[in-house]
């Protein structure tokens, strides 16, 4: 089967921060990975906003709302006078080759624009070179990636610290945003909008109800009531309708207003890491200049490796040597005692072996082997001088050898520390650099109106969901109400119309009964699913504790990790929060779409190494293609080289200055 | 004669000088002195070219051309306990026999400081001493 989305490539043209045009090709291999590694504010997330655009025609800030056009097209291009803005992807959908085309054109490209009414969009999405409708260009969209699920493929930090807020004690906040993402995936909006006609229907019935009774005498004041009830019952509902619609938009803008109040306060701590960032980077700093002092230092005794292994050289060959004149050195020592017993022989005329006297006969052959042994006596004389350098030379060596201690292990012990000591203070000094980015944005006027806005917006939900509760039981009067006069019509009149007529509502009321248990055990299913989902994920990713599953909870779908004796993590570390938002995250789409590409900006934040190497390792295999876009400080090589075998290409933004990014094909 | 035209066994100091060519000092000089330069001081950078030549070339201490040298190093200071007179001695006995040290000694410092340039392809900047370290272990863990 084929797979529902593969991107083939990208072609970006002023967009975000990437000036004139940039391409990548993606990776459509088994070697999955795409690799893009940029710095902080290089692009990274220009990239991932360029595919959403492309997509849905919108990018979404941190408070929920829409980016402006003005803002998504390349500040260069606009004072330089470009007047378009393109993003263009080419994708494989089930197999079938599409291009998908959004682009933005300036209307006046000799005056500045300065709203979106200054550019003019379009979109076109061509299947096998042919335009298709929009209306069927965003029907095939919707069915490969559907935008309401679309940020649990396309995603970036903030995602991820919106669901690890979920999880953490301290920042507890409402599960809105949780219950909210599971309905999405879900579908459960079309299923509410189902219910309200189901209630339509339900109040046609007791109009139908009432219409019928009017007709006879008996039952027609009754009837006047029940119309009477409809009608009041009817305004409750609409009421209803309008009030929780209401209450769900305030609840939207709650929690987005939640997530910037406790931005705000985690600026204190955000504070706080800066300056510990400050100070961990001034002992590094200290360190590396300890550690370059002794390579300093070790570099002034570097000449000993040199001549250790030059004397090594040496003592081998002396070792060699030594062993050829010791194997020569025992034939001489018995050629010398021959030598020495020969000699006897002649000046005492006498043999002492055999004990007799030696005839001058014999004395004479003796006397000239001799003269002969007397000329080699010389050399062995000689070789055992040579014998004794060479011993000499041999101490020597050693002598020097053990002197002159090699620093290469010293060396680079302390060379991979200052490298490692080096990576580390770069990676805090990008770190430094975000947070000072992100609380100098502080703006303590906004952040005032904020809090008073979070605060207005609770007492109204507060109101409304009193207003609700209120509606709900009269809704529910009515409804015991119109159920008592149906049932008084009934009693009085036999009339068949009405009987039918009171069938077909109680046909409805039990449709919808149905319908309502079968939305909660439908919601209830895709809970265990996405929690199934996300528990396989975390398992998979986790690298820490007694871990054993992730736990949401029904009706309330609170988060929590649990142990192996089904007892929840009280305090889990941010690794690990951070692993389970990206398991959730996960889980959420894929319980929404069938398996297609992940696309993830800077999500290893707060993850050890360790993590990151089982986090990169899990979810190529959980997705078609994984686009990665991080920045030097996130990933060490090392890490990174252990997928290189799914790495199906690298990209690296250069930023030649802000707002001047490209794509370019290759490792940094 | 001055001592920046003559070579060792020429000049009056022979013997308790060391010279080097303008050329092989010049290289010498680039090793050291700027902020991350591979050597904290140029007679380090000497001796670890004069070892490194010893390790290369061994007992076959190197040709030296006949030209101009100027003085770097009194002989003491370079060698204070006589390690490189001893370990010169060991490796190439024959030639200290024949030559005197102080010859020696340049003859491997301009071998070692060629070597050194072309370990980093002619860019002093570029040379990095962990490298050349691990080459000297590589060529030792070759022999064995």
């Amino acid at each position: 089967m084929s797979v529902p989305l593969i991107f083939k490539s990208i072609r970006i043209n002023n967009f975000g921060g990437y000036f004139g045009e940039s391409y990548a090709k993606f990776p459509t291999s088994e070697r999955n990975i795409m690799a893009i590694q940029g710095r902080n504010t290089g692009g990274k997330t220009s990239f991932l906003n360029a595919l959403k655009w492309c997509l849905y025609g919108e990018v979404g800030t941190r408070a929920d709302t829409e980016m402006p056009l003005l803002k998504l097209f390349n500040s260069n291009a606009i004072a330089e006078g470009e007047d378009l803005m393109r993003v263009e992807v080419e994708a494989l959908i089930k197999g079938e080759p599409f291009t998908i085309i959004r682009e933005a054109r300036r209307r006046f490209p000799n005056s500045k624009p300065n709203s979106d009414n200054d550019f003019t969009v379009n979109f076109v999405v061509k299947k096998d070179g042919q335009v298709l409708s929009e209306d069927h260009s965003n029907k095939v969209i919707n069915r490969i990636a559907p935008k309401i699920i679309s940020r649990f493929f396309l995603f970036d930090g903030e995602l991820l610290k919106e669901y690890e807020d979920l999880i953490e004690q301290r920042n507890r906040r409402s599960t809105f945003p949780l219950v909210e993402a599971i309905e999405d995936v879900l579908g459960l909006p079309a299923l509410k909008t189902a219910t309200r006609f189901l209630d339509k229907a339900l109040s046609l019935a007791d109009r139908n109800v009432s219409q019928k009774a009017q007709s006879n005498t008996q039952t027609k004041n009754l009837s006047l009531k029940l119309d009477t009830l409809n009608t009041q019952r009817d305004q409750a509902v609409e009421q209803l309708t309008e009030t929780e619609a209401k209450l769900e938009k305030l609840e939207r803008g709650k929690s987005g207003l939640e997530k910037e109040v406790n931005e705000e306060r985690e600026m204190d701590v955000l504070r706080g890491e800066i300056k510990a960032n400050e100070e961990q980077r001034e002992r590094l700093a200290k360190d590396i200049d300890q550690y370059q002092n002794q390579l300093k230092e070790l570099s002034s005794q570097a000449w000993k490796d040199g001549i250790h292994l030059a004397l090594t050289k040496r003592q081998t060959q002396i070792e060699q040597d030594l062993s050829a004149l010791s194997d020569q050195h025992e034939n001489f020592i018995v050629e010398e005692h021959d030598f020495q017993s020969l000699k006897h022989i002649i000046d005492s005329g006498h043999c002492d072996t055999c004990g007799q006297d030696v005839s001058e006969t014999h004395l004479d052959t003796i006397q000239s082997k001799i003269d002969v042994m007397i000329r080699s006596h010389e050399d062995r004389k000689a070789q055992y001088e040579s014998l004794q350098e060479k011993n000499f030379q041999a101490r020597k060596v050693r002598g020097l050898l053990g002197q002159v201690r090699p620093i290469f292990e010293r060396y680079t012990a302390a060379y991979e520390q200052v490298l490692h000591h080096s990576n580390e203070l770069t990676r805090l000094a990008e770190n430094h650099d975000r947070m000072k980015a992100e609380a100098q944005n502080e703006d303590l006027e906004a952040v005032r109106k904020r809090r008073e806005r979070l605060e207005q917006t609770t007492r109204e939900i507060g109101v409304l969901r009193d207003h609700i509760s209120s509606l709900t039981n009269t809704i529910a009067d009515h409804d015991r109400n119109i159920e008592q006069l149906v049932a008084d019509i009934n009693a009085k009149e036999g009339s068949k119309e009405v009987e039918a007529a009171t069938d077909v509502k109680r046909k409805l009321e039990t449709l919808k009964k149905v319908f309502d248990v079968g939305r909660e055990e439908l919601r209830e299913e895709m809970r265990k699913h996405v929690e199934d989902y996300a528990s396989r994920s975390y398992k998979a990713m986790i690298h820490e504790g007694d871990h054993e599953n992730v736990r949401i909870s029904p009706k309330t779908y609170e988060l929590s990790i649990v142990n192996s004796r089904g007892l929840p993590v009280t305090e889990p570390s941010s690794g690990a929060t951070q692993v389970l938002a990206l398991a959730l995250i996960v889980a959420l789409g894929k319980a929404g779409r069938p398996i297609g590409p992940i696309v993830m900006d800077s999500p290893f934040g707060r993850l050890d190494e360790a993590h990151r190497g089982r986090v990169l390792r899990y979810l190529p295999r959980q997705a078609s293609q994984l686009v990665l876009l991080y920045h030097s400080g996130e990933l060490q090589p090392a890490t990174l080289n252990t997928v290189k075998n799914r790495i199906g290409c690298a990209y690296t933004i250069q930023k030649a200055e802000e707002g001047r990014s490209k794509l370019k094909e290759g490792e940094a | 004669m001055s001592d920046n035209d003559g070579i060792e066994n020429e000049t009056p100091s022979a013997g308790v000088t060391v010279s080097l060519s303008d050329e092989a000092k010049a290289h010498l000089q680039s090793f050291t002195g700027y902020d991350g330069a591979p050597f904290k001081e140029m007679m380090d950078a000497f001796r670890f070219a004069v070892s490194l030549a010893m390790a290369h070339c061994g007992n076959e201490a190197p040709e030296l051309e006949s030209q101009p040298g100027t003085t770097l190093y009194n002989l003491g200071s370079f060698d204070s306990n006589q390690t490189f007179k001893e370990a010169i001695q060991a490796i190439a006995p024959e030639a200290y026999a024949q030559t005197s040290l102080t010859r020696l000694i340049r003859s491997y410092g301009e071998k070692g400081i060629g070597l050194m340039i072309e370990h980093c392809e002619g860019d002093p900047s570029s040379f990095a001493l962990e490298d050349a370290l691990e080459d000297i272990h590589s060529l030792a863990d070759s022999q064995t």
